[in-house]
């Protein structure tokens, strides 16, 4: 016999008080862990989908800067090939050129020696770099029936003073013929292909894109052929001068040195195509540069948007559990209580002998606290087995990570050593005063009725 | 030695005080069987209560032996009781989850000395003696009457206590272990104990040395 004993036959003599209190402590804990086990859940999964999200994100915004860099190098490409420096584009003209020509046909009439570009080129300019002396005018082919630009060009003509530069535009080879848009699309032609122009035989080296603009009705050749077809032998109607930079008012300065040189001359400043297209590239940057800072943004935002829904849920969930929580246990807690005081009644007349026979208040005390604890630990190991499993069978969308990695975090594992120490002690508390009581009940008072 | 001694107890009943002891005195010796024999309502059981040190009185002293069980604390008096008196009731009182055998081992929860050998061995001599061997691991609500007071007499002599104190202990017996019961406490003050029974029941105070009369609280 031992008062341990004494506990374990009473639990089996009164099995049904037992078991109630084995289950309110089982729902009171299996309550506390499923709640502490869901919350840690909540976290587990904002994490991954934040970590989703973020990668999306990520992955956009890398996409956008590929764009971003592509437009860039090809705005960097285009300005090499095509821009002519930062500077503008003049057209030298004779002195009794009729602009009103060059705008409306895109042909020129005027002319001047050739020998000026070469003067251009060994005077100490210093205003202009590139020079590409040309003749321009509008012609019928007669073999193909059509009216184009004739263009003949020897490329750029080195300037003396600054030594050999890479040339900003191809020249054009003899035999050979760059055509324009429109004259291809029109004519059907095609590269390689050997064309007669007015009795001249071509080969077609380049196809031009369309541009919208006169280049579309151009057909290029080599200058010394072109100037023999037209009959203007060393004779040239412009000279195109590139990448002009000077400060201040440019177009003012550059004129006074080119008279300087060139007396008889006229100057006009080019707009240039390549400095629009260079813009446009200019612009699709800017715009790339645009939309990449507007997928960061459209990114951070859907991402705060996300983490602002989960930790919605989550305080949802937090809020709810910490309401039935306490709700929860504090009932339970009460039941075992009331329970524990019925016990204590059913008990008074074996209390009452065991204090008459020479047991002590404590060793009363002894009984009823180590069966609460004893019902406290079976309750709380029943308990935490149930929340883990409110867990595993919970109905939302299956867990993004397996049970056992939210079971090994942190919060859950003490969650769970927290419930099964805290179920006996909370058992305990709850059995403290109707323990009490009957540990200080008068034995005389049920030994009197005989 | 169980002594009283102008002992005095009034309860606060729901129509007014009740006088159930109204100066008691009274001496027992070691190895004196007496039984106290009254009708119902004259106070019987309170005196045995409070000379058990069970029931504080309102006036008067108690003695057993040389010690006055009201000036111990309460744990002590308890232990006083486990050690030195052995008490039996008419309802029997065992404990209902216990078997026959635990029933007396709880006795000696008291003394600390439950899970001895030489107590265990007591133990089964007392449920020999008693002819209880057969009911050895029962629970009391499957025994007889005899039994359940042959049980609750075992365990008042658990702990070879001075003084046994019995509350109309034949009260539900029938003749023959009504026998059993009174030949026992003859033989436990024979060996020196001291026998304190309170009956209201003639034939049962006839086996005592001494019968003392009981009227009104008082003894005549
Ligand atoms: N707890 C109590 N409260 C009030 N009156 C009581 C109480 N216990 C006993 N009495 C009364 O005290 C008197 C003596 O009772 P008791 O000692 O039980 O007598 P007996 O055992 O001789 O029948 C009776 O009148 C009884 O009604
Ligand atoms: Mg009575």
């Amino acid at each position: 016999m031992s008062v341990w004993r004494l506990m374990l036959r009473e639990i089996r003599h009164r099995k049904v008080n037992f078991g109630l209190g084995v289950l309110t402590v089982a729902v009171a804990i299996a309550c506390l862990v499923g709640a502490q086990s869901l919350l840690q859940a909540d976290r587990v999964i904002t994490q991954h989908i934040l970590a989703d999200r973020q990668a999306e994100v990520e992955g956009a915004i890398a996409e956008k800067q590929a764009e971003v860099e592509k437009a860039g190098a090809e705005l960097q490409d285009a300005m090499r090939k095509h821009m002519l420096g930062l500077g503008f584009n003049v057209l030298i003209l004779p002195e009794d050129q009729e602009l009103s020509e060059l705008h409306l046909g895109g042909g020129l009439t005027a002319t001047m020696p050739e020998s000026n570009v070469d003067k251009l080129a060994n005077s100490e300019i210093v205003t202009v770099n590139h020079l590409l002396p040309s003749v321009n005018q509008r012609i019928h082919w007669g073999e193909r029936d059509m009216d184009i630009i004739l263009v003949g060009t020897r490329g750029e003509v080195p300037i003396m003073h600054r030594g050999m530069k890479k040339p900003l535009l191809e020249a054009v080879a003899p035999g050979k013929m760059v055509v324009g848009y429109e004259v291809h699309r029109k004519l059907g032609l095609n590269e390689g292909d050997a064309v007669t122009l007015n009795g001249e035989e071509f080969t077609v080296s380049t196809m031009h894109p369309q541009r919208g603009s006169q280049d579309d009705t151009t057909v290029w050749i080599d200058l010394a052929q072109a100037q023999e077809m037209l009959g203007l032998q060393n004779l040239i109607h412009a000279i195109l001068a590139l990448e002009c930079d000077c400060a201040g008012d440019r177009i003012s300065v550059i004129r006074e040195e080119i008279a300087g040189i060139l007396p008889g001359t006229q100057v006009i400043e080019r707009y240039s195509q390549a400095l629009a297209r260079a813009e446009a590239r200019g612009y699709a940057k800017e715009a790339a540069d645009e939309a990449l800072a507007r997928e960061k943004a459209a990114g951070e935002e859907r991402l705060a948007q996300e983490a602002a829904g989960r930790a919605e849920i989550e305080q949802r969930h937090a809020g709810l559990a910490a309401v039935l929580v306490p709700l929860v246990v504090g009932a339970s807690a009460l039941l075992i209580a009331l329970l524990s005081y019925v016990n204590a009644r059913q008990r008074r007349e074996e209390i009452g002998i065991l204090r008459a026979i020479g047991l002590k208040a404590g060793q009363i005390m002894i009984v009823f606290l180590s069966k609460a604890f004893v019902m406290g630990l079976i309750g709380g190991v029943i308990g935490a087995v149930l929340g883990l499993a409110i867990l595993t069978f919970q109905s939302e969308s299956p867990l993004p990570v397996p049970v056992s990695e939210i079971v090994r975090s942190g919060p859950v594992t003490s969650a769970l050593v927290l419930a099964i120490v805290l179920a006996p002690v909370l058992a305990g508390i709850a059995s403290w005063l109707p323990g009490l009581i009957a540990a200080r009940q008068d034995p005389a008072v049920v030994l009197q009725g005989d | 030695m169980l002594e009283l001694n102008d002992v005095k107890k009034t309860y606060r009943g729901a129509s007014g005080p009740v006088t159930a002891m109204n100066g008691v005195t009274l001496k027992l010796n070691a190895g004196q069987f007496v039984a106290v024999q009254g009708p119902s309502g004259c106070g019987k059981s309170t005196l045995l209560l409070t000379a058990g040190g069970l029931m504080h009185p309102d006036g008067g002293n108690i003695r057993i032996g040389d010690v006055d069980p009201y000036s111990l604390p309460p744990d002590k008096r308890a232990t006083f009781r486990g050690e030195r008196i052995g008490f039996v009731f008419q309802q029997f009182h065992l404990v209902p989850y216990l078997s026959v055998l635990d029933n007396i081992l709880a006795a000696a929860l008291a003394t600390g000395t439950s899970t001895k050998d030489s107590v265990r061995t007591r133990a089964n001599q007392l449920v020999d003696q008693f002819g209880l061997s057969h009911r050895v691991h029962h629970v009391p609500n499957s025994l007889s009457s005899g039994e359940r007071q042959r049980t609750a007499l075992a365990r008042a002599l658990l702990n070879e206590p001075s003084h046994l104190l019995a509350d109309e202990p034949t009260g539900n017996l029938d003749r023959e272990n009504a026998d059993i019961v009174l030949d026992a406490m003859s033989d436990f003050a024979s060996a020196g104990g001291t026998v304190l029974l309170v009956t209201h029941d003639e034939l049962a105070a006839s086996r005592a040395g001494t019968v003392l009369n009981m009227r009104d609280g008082q003894i005549a």
